[in-house]
């Protein structure tokens, strides 16, 4: 999996490419997990490269989601694909992202 | 128990001072019952008593009447000398009415006549004898009776019958039942002397009982303090029981209650930490010692501390700016202390961020507290400092061709009259600069769209192959014009999309126009598309100068210019890339750049197919 991140302001967009399943979810959650203690949780996921998640991806997710919880934050997800969208609703995840269309929407959300 | 209690109760106390515990009623049936068996035995000895007197009277009346009789018999026949029959009617008189002895003696003391035969000692009555006749004798004793009857044979002399008759034992036999009966009386009393001794002592713990009961019933008394002495027996005992499992009972609904309490308020008080929580905001509580009361988990996060390590420590240890620590002081000492708001710097860096610390004066009854409200608005300032710079910069874009066109209108105005074909140039060049103003206009448009997060798609369907034909047309002649050998390299068959056909197109015309403007005379460009794993690929690679590494994700970002002296020249506005980036992300798919200085560049525009559009 490729991990590349843009700043958007004070905002750090992260772009993952490719499926968040398997070793690649733990990667990914060691790597979100610097980025929000670096930026004090201002990280936006850009889900627009994810194809899919498994249920290690899923897990990686909302673990993040709920450690941000503690400091009254959320996980701050945009452009996620239909099938991701579904996989969160219907694992009953949803309440804890806060979903965007796009990255600009994403970072906005942190004015 | 023992204030404003009624008459009655007071009665009852009253007694229940002198015979505490007695039921009176029980003592009443006791005294009645006791005094008719008392007068039951009495009746019974007085009638046996009486009885036996009686008895004793007509028994010696009796035993005198046989005596008479048998000495009148006894004188008949031993006149005519019938022995046999006298000793007959001896034996059998004193065997029919239980007489102990029976005799007839002669005045030797011979024996004539007995009960006993065997006693006999004279057999045959002499023809005459002397002595004289005795008197009439009667003799008592407490178990017999003697008589002794003078009896007269004519002719012949006198003789004595002596008769000897128990009492007692015929009295006792007749005064058997009342004897039996006063025996049962006397049991009855005794048993129940028995049983009021045992039963006045339970009574006694019933007693109090009832009139425990009694004062509850009248005032309410607390049943707590009116425990019995456990001397009074096992219903006292029992009672006391009762009274401990009452007060256990009092007790464990109390804790229970209290436990629910404890529980609710715990509740609340998790209920409100969870919503104090909940805000995005780091708060902190701090006493009048500096001291945290409570800080949220955002606080812990902007303070970068862990929150154990923050609660009940001094605010200095989170918070070191001085202004930070009198604001916060001044706040809780005072609550009459202005509200302050303080914006600090956190680090070097811009991820480090600037934090907005709002201390206010909190009071609550005579506890006062100053509550840090931490905010960060790192973004708003990014935000603002961007917007200053976009307008800035947009303002200089704007400007230049501006400029240009300002100046080449005043020399078209010079020279119109004396030059035509300078003033024609002048033209040429007001129209390029007007449609470079215009291109300038509509990307700093797009970007501010991106910006305000209204860049929005159109969707329909894109015959790409029609795009790229279009793409190759548009930019041919400036090709052609700096010697540049610009090709390309298609499969057979390219996908219909369903993409934003004009933002699609700027995209790919705004890689063309840089690889263009970037590649020197004599370069070459290609542009190539790909198709697999459901994604399409479209390369626009050139010869040209080359992007260094440090910048090649940079130039990604709004107006940003390379560093790169031989980019100096070269005009453009720095929104072309951001741009055609945006357009990419916001099909799901990117734009990736590869390059190396002084070689050229590879800018890929990534796309997301579906299976059917493949």
């Amino acid at each position: 999996m490729e991990i590349q991140t843009q700043y958007r302001g004070a905002v750090l967009v992260v772009r993952p490419s490719g499926p968040l399943a398997g070793a690649d979810a733990e990667t990914f959650k060691t790597a979100m997990e610097g980025f929000l203690r670096e930026n004090l949780g201002r990280v936006v996921i850009d889900a627009s490269a994810l194809p899919y998640v498994d249920s290690k991806g899923l897990e990686s997710l909302a673990d993040m989601a709920a450690e941000l919880s503690l400091s009254g934050k959320g996980l701050k997800l945009c452009a996620a694909n239909d099938t991701l969208r579904q996989v969160i609703e219907l694992t009953g995840l949803s309440p804890q992202f806060e979903h965007f269309e796009d990255a600009n929407s994403a970072v906005r959300s942190f004015l | 128990m023992h204030t404003d209690r009624p008459v009655i109760s007071k009665l009852f106390a009253a007694k229940s001072d002198m015979l505490r515990g007695d039921s009176l009623f029980a003592v009443i049936i006791f005294v009645v019952v006791a005094l008719f068996l008392f007068n039951l035995v009495a009746s019974i000895w007085n009638n046996i008593v009486f009885q036996k007197g009686i008895e004793q009277k007509a028994s010696v009346q009796h035993t005198k009447a046989i005596g008479s009789v048998l000495a009148k018999a006894a004188e008949s026949l031993m006149s005519a000398n019938e022995l046999s029959l006298l000793r007959r009617t001896v034996a059998e008189t004193a065997l029919e009415h239980h007489l102990r002895s029976c005799r007839i003696i002669l005045p030797d003391g011979a024996i004539l006549a007995d009960a006993d035969p065997a006693s006999i000692t004279l057999i045959n009555l002499p023809a005459s004898w002397e002595g004289t006749a005795p008197e009439y004798v009667e003799e008592f004793s407490r178990r017999s009776m003697h008589f002794r009857y003078p009896l007269t044979v004519p002719g012949r002399g006198s003789a004595t019958l002596k008769i000897a008759a128990g009492i007692d034992d015929r009295l006792e036999a007749a005064l058997a039942p009342q004897t039996a009966q006063m025996a049962i009386a006397c049991l009855a009393l005794a048993s129940m002397l028995l049983v009021h001794r045992h039963s006045r002592f339970r009574l006694k713990a019933l007693g109090a009982i009832q009139e425990i009961l009694l004062a509850v019933r009248d005032d309410g008394a607390d049943i707590s303090s009116l425990e019995l002495d456990p001397k009074l027996g096992l219903e006292a005992v029992a009672w006391n029981k009762l009274l401990g499992a009452r007060q256990n009972t009092q007790m464990r609904s109390a804790i229970q209650h209290v436990k629910e309490s404890v529980h609710e308020k715990s509740e609340a008080t998790e209920a409100l930490g969870a919503a104090f929580d909940a805000v995005s905001s780091g708060l902190i509580l701090v006493n009048r010692k500096m001291e945290i009361e409570h800080v949220n988990g955002a606080a812990a996060v902007f303070l970068q501390a862990g929150r154990p390590s923050l609660l009940r420590a001094q605010v200095s240890t989170a918070i070191k700016d001085p202004r930070m620590l009198e604001a916060v002081r001044a706040a809780a000492e005072n609550p009459a202390a202005k509200r302050a708001v303080i914006e600090v710097e956190q680090g070097p860096t811009v991820t480090a961020g600037v934090l907005r610390f709002t201390v206010v004066p909190i009071r609550q009854g005579p506890l006062h507290f100053a509550l840090v409200t931490i905010e960060d608005i790192t973004q708003q300032r990014v935000a603002t400092a961007a917007m200053n710079s976009f307008l800035a910069k947009a303002a200089h874009e704007l400007r230049t061709p501006l400029t240009n066109i300002r100046l080449f209108v005043e020399e078209a105005l010079e020279q119109c009259a004396r030059d035509a074909a300078a003033a024609s140039r002048c033209l040429n060049v007001i129209n390029e600069e007007a449609q470079r103003l215009d291109r300038t206009v509509a990307e700093i448009l797009s970007a501010s769209q991106i910006e305000a997060g209204s860049f929005e798609l159109k969707r329909d369907d894109v015959h790409l192959d029609t795009l790229l034909q279009q793409l190759k047309a548009d930019h041919e002649a400036q090709a052609k014009e700096k010697r540049i050998a610009y090709e390309f390299d298609l499969p057979p068959k390219l996908p219909i999309l369903q993409a934003d056909r004009d933002k699609i197109s700027l995209a790919l015309h705004n890689l063309v126009g840089n690889a263009l403007k970037y590649t020197l005379d004599g370069g070459r460009i290609v542009v190539s598309a790909q198709v697999e794993n459901r994604r399409l690929s479209v390369a626009v690679t050139d010869t040209g100068i080359g992007i260094g590494p440090e910048e090649i994700e940079k130039v990604f970002e709004k107006f940003y210019r390379s560093k790169n002296p031989l980019a100096a020249s070269v005009k453009g506005s720095g929104l072309g890339l951001p741009i055609a980036r945006e357009v990419a992300r916001l099909h799901g798919g990117d734009i990736t750049a590869e390059s190396e200085l002084g070689k050229g560049s590879t800018f890929t525009l990534i796309l997301p197919i579906t299976e059917e559009q493949a």
